[in-house]
């Protein structure tokens, strides 16, 4: 066991490997507070990469509905119950993570999860925390007493990955170009390793090929400066990608990346105290009780919902968020432009990708066609 | 009568707890007994009869981990045969669930394998070789068993009701012998019969195009082989993480189940088909080889097994 530094935790934790970061990590924002859970993203990889024979329950992209949908089967309850009850101190973990204090036999504390497990898609969708007592309720804020929300998820791709750790043939590696994760194909002999010790369940085999796969971040499209299938498809607009820098004394306050986790602090890693450093990053609905979204997503909660209402005043991070969805070309830097109100993205040579208005224009259309006399408007 | 079967039951137990037992020698080596003719593939050949075996005390691997934190397979009974051609295994070992499929996510496959230096003369570490001392693993699998057996194992076989609409390139109205189903133009068209779905057309029928969305297949990964001849893998290591499909081999065997019990046969040339990646035998000689077995139902797999209580064990072919 070596000692790595893992910042979502704020300390150091054991890990099989020596520390080793990218150069650049690819990551991903979700803004929570968008999803419908439309699937649009599930169906956009689904039908790109895993269509074959024997990946028929394989989703690297799916969307459950919290907190009482999963996919596989209780995934995160399961591991959370592996681990038990873990303590934070402030920003410091103080539990143990999927490495730490594991029994003599394993490598990585996780479960293989039962076939009977991935034949819902997302068992107990849309269910809410709590059955609607009073009238009103719905409506009472600012949060919830009633309340759920959509969490779509793809591989983390961890800096410290689970199914890296646990693989006995090192068929799992992760690229020092963008840190993306993968699985050889040629190498895995389908052992499960990485599926049982994934705490994310987010690597998945093949009953077909008889080996394991997992969500490559469509590493085509990455290489060609463009995001990733479920990001591009994804009609509420709540994803965007770009690198991370992963040298954390030399921060860009001008990367989306590195604005939206290091400097407003408003994206959050998920399950942070698992101990991968996942590189997904969620910025929390703001009607959800913190004490459930803070066991999720850290103690960075209050300070995320704080950041997202204030948006509207804060026209930097507006900026920001309104570039999702917004391009398709991964942006390097971004600005905002106060004279035309415009978040603008530029790519790694400074040239400019998109402008978006951060005020969306308002035309008003004409109640009837001049020519023809036809209602342009709802008459109905 | 009742002395008789607590008689019995007595030996039972100790030819399972006391071991390696060498059944009718003092010597604690397997003896390959030479052979006119071909070795027997076959676990139940007459040719096994009169042929000595070892018991062989096996305990669980959790020297490295991932490991196995218990054993299930307490002993294995072994056989050797050689022609002046060829060598022949036979392992016999209780198993109680019979795992022969790895085509579902939470199932893995009963297994057994033996292990050789690849070097004359030299102890290779038992855990899987090292750098300087390579060695050969002949592993057979009772998946692989079942796919010689009634053809390459797919998720249609698995769960025999499932369905699932199309696959990319493959033909919706296929027929259960995987023949495409011609709709003549004054047919009325009719529901396809639920036999009849893209499900059932067996890989092996797959165009090029359709064959490109089984990605281990796409990469020639071995595990992925829907033509496989023999249920045995040759392959060698030099540690932990090495282990390597060889590219040919002619290295065979057969796998049959009997009142709770496999009975695997493990055939190989006896002399290297290629050196620097093969055990070379001959008679008269001494050797050292190694077992390993897999409990499907404990997910056994990779370092998860049994394998044979204190590492190598000598094997000897009698002239």
């Amino acid at each position: 066991m070596a000692t790595v530094k893992n910042w979502q935790l704020d300390r150091e934790m054991e890990y099989p490997y020596e520390g080793n970061r990218p150069k650049r990590q690819i990551t991903m924002f979700f803004d929570l507070n968008k999803c419908i859970a439309c699937q649009t993203c599930t169906m956009a990889c689904k039908t790109t990469w895993t269509s074959g024979k024997g990946q028929e329950a394989v989703f690297w992209n799916n969307v459950e509905s919290k907190p009482y949908g999963f996919y596989p089967l209780a995934w995160d309850v399961k591991v959370l119950d592996l681990l038990g009850s873990q303590p934070w101190s402030g920003s410091v973990y103080k539990g143990k993570t999927i490495f730490e204090d594991v029994s003599f036999d394993e490598k990585v504390r996780g479960y293989l999860p039962d076939e009977m497990d991935y034949t819902s898609p997302n068992l107990g969708e849309d269910e809410a925390s709590q059955i609607q007592t009073t009238e009103g309720d719905y409506i009472k804020g600012p949060v919830h007493k009633s309340w759920g929300f959509y969490l779509p998820r793809i591989c983390n791709h961890c800096t410290y990955p689970g199914c890296l750790a646990a693989c006995p043939r090192k068929a799992i590696y992760k690229r020092q170009d963008d840190g993306i994760v993968l699985i050889d194909q040629s190498k895995c002999r389908g052992y499960r390793e990485c599926v049982k010790a994934c705490p994310y369940k987010k690597a998945f085999y093949n009953n077909t090929t008889r080996v394991s796969e997992k969500c490559i971040s469509c590493y085509p499209k990455i290489e060609a400066g463009e995001m990733s299938q479920c990001v591009t498809n994804c009609i509420g607009r709540i994803r965007i990608q770009a690198f991370k820098t992963t040298d954390l004394t030399k921060i860009r306050k001008n990367n989306v990346a590195d604005f939206l986790i290091h400097v407003r602090k408003i994206a959050l890693p998920l399950y942070p105290q698992f101990g991968t450093e996942p590189n997904n990053y969620y910025i929390p609905p703001i009607h959800v009780d913190p004490a459930y979204l803070t066991q999720m997503f850290g103690p960075g909660v209050e300070n995320a919902i704080k950041q997202y209402r204030n948006a509207g005043k804060d026209k930097e991070l507006l900026a920001a968020l309104i570039l999702f969805g917004n391009t398709e070309k991964m942006s390097d830097t971004f600005a905002y432009d106060a004279k035309t109100d415009e978040a603008v993205a530029y790519d790694e040579k400074g040239k400019e990708i998109v402008r978006v208005p951060c005020t969306e224009p308002i035309y008003i259309r004409k109640v009837l066609n001049a020519k023809s006399g036809a209602f342009l408007t709802n008459n109905t | 009568m009742k002395k008789i079967f607590v008689g019995i039951a007595a030996l039972c137990l100790a030819a399972s707890f006391a071991s390696p037992v060498f059944a009718d020698d003092d010597k604690i080596e397997i003896r390959s007994k030479a052979v006119t003719g071909a070795v027997p593939l076959d676990p139940n050949s007459p040719v096994w009869k009169d042929v000595k075996y070892l018991m062989v005390g096996m305990v669980p691997q959790n020297l490295v981990a991932p490991g196995a934190a218990e054993g299930s397979v307490p002993n294995v009974k072994v056989k050797s045969v050689h022609s002046d051609k060829e060598i022949a295994y036979l392992l016999e070992w209780y198993d109680a669930t019979e795992n022969d499929t790895e085509t579902m996510m939470d199932k893995f496959s009963d297994a057994a394998a033996l292990m050789f230096p690849v070097k004359q003369k030299t102890e290779p570490s038992f855990m899987m070789g090292d750098a300087d001392n390579p060695v050969q693993i002949l592993y057979w699998k009772a998946a692989w068993q079942k796919d010689i057996d009634k053809g390459y194992q797919d998720v249609r076989d698995a769960y025999p009701n499932y369905n699932y609409d199309s696959y990319p390139f493959v033909d919706t109205m296929i027929d259960a012998k995987g023949n495409k189903i011609v709709v003549k133009d004054n047919e009325i068209y009719k529901p396809v019969d639920p036999q009849d779905r893209a499900i059932n057309t067996p890989i092996g029928k797959y165009s090029d195009a359709a064959k490109g969305y089984l990605p281990g297949l796409a990469v020639k990964n071995p595990r992925s082989k829907i033509d496989r001849t023999t249920p045995v893998e040759e392959l060698n290591a030099v540690g932990f993480g090495t282990l390597t499909t060889q590219a040919d081999s002619k290295a065979n065997g057969k796998g049959v189940r009997s009142f709770g019990y496999w009975k695997v046969v493990i055939t190989h040339p006896l002399k290297a088909e290629y050196t620097g990646q093969d055990a070379d035998l001959t008679a008269g000689d001494h050797f050292i080889t190694a077992i390993a077995i897999w409990d499907g139902a404990k997910k056994n797999r990779a370092g998860r097994k049994n394998f044979s209580n204190g590492g190598w064990i000598s094997l000897y072919l009698e002239k």
